[in-house]
């Protein structure tokens, strides 16, 4: 798994590449660690380069929404291909976090919240 | 295809990559591909984490194969007996700070294939999942 980290117009960006399972998952919450720390306001990630999660992935992206809502984090998922958007609506995670097509939309979705 | 494991996490990409690939030569479309590694993921790490108290010596076994265009994947191990389809479903309810992380795994396992079975035969679990190609 490859993680690129961007940041524009007040909207971290991390990019992610290939597979988030059990080996991949400690290297996303280590990243992710950094944003509570630095209190990041709003990131995104791009999943669109995504093949694949398993529920040590989704784990890690529930403890991020858990723990950033301290500081009041927004946070938001963008370009799922259609087998991984199936493992998060099998957990109904589109009710806690906002799931775009697209930044553009996801970032849309947030400002409303 | 038969894969024997030792209880060990790294042992899990390997199988997961050997399974896929012979899944692929079989033509198996995407949605079997992607539970084929999602059972051996979430199942045998579960039996790692929870199955032993000493996983030494022990072994798990995958078969897998395609029959009528139906993948069958067959886990079996020599942990303490775990029937996944007693496991209670997680409560999807819950606000984010009370959702549970523990028990997706199985539920996606569950949800994802067309039949799940369990039989307990002498000191094995053996877990049977059935998931058919999409017409």
């Amino acid at each position: 798994m490859q993680i690129k980290k961007s940041d524009a117009d007040g909207v971290t960006t991390l990019q992610i590449a290939g597979e988030i399972d059990l080996h991949a998952s400690p290297q996303l919450r280590a990243e992710l660690r950094q944003c509570i720390q630095s209190k990041t306001p709003v990131l995104l990630l791009d999943f669109t380069a995504v093949d694949y999660i398993d529920s040590s992935g989704l784990a890690t992206l529930i403890e991020y929404v858990r723990e950033s809502s301290a500081f009041k984090g927004k946070f938001g998922l963008f370009g799922l291909q259609k087998k991984v958007r199936t493992i998060f609506d099998l957990v109904r995670l589109n009710e806690l976090f906002v799931i775009s097509d697209s930044a553009g939309e996801a970032v849309a979705a947030l400002s409303a919240k | 295809m038969e894969i024997r494991l030792k209880p060990d996490f790294d042992e899990i990409p390997p199988a997961a990559d050997a399974v896929e690939h012979f899944l692929h030569e079989q033509e198996a479309p995407t949605e079997i591909l992607y539970l084929a590694r999602l059972v051996i993921e979430e199942l045998v790490s579960n039996v790692i984490k929870y199955g032993y108290d000493n996983p030494e010596g022990h072994e798990i076994r995958l078969d897998v194969r395609i029959e009528a265009r139906t993948m069958i994947l067959e886990l079996s191990d020599e942990g303490r007996p775990f029937n996944p389809l007693e496991a209670p479903a997680p409560d999807l309810q819950l606000p984010a700070e009370e959702r549970p992380i523990g028990g997706l795994g199985i539920h996606f396992v569950r949800s994802l294939s067309d039949s799940v079975d369990y039989h307990r035969i002498g000191a094995k679990n053996i877990v049977t999942i059935r998931k058919a190609y999409p017409s």
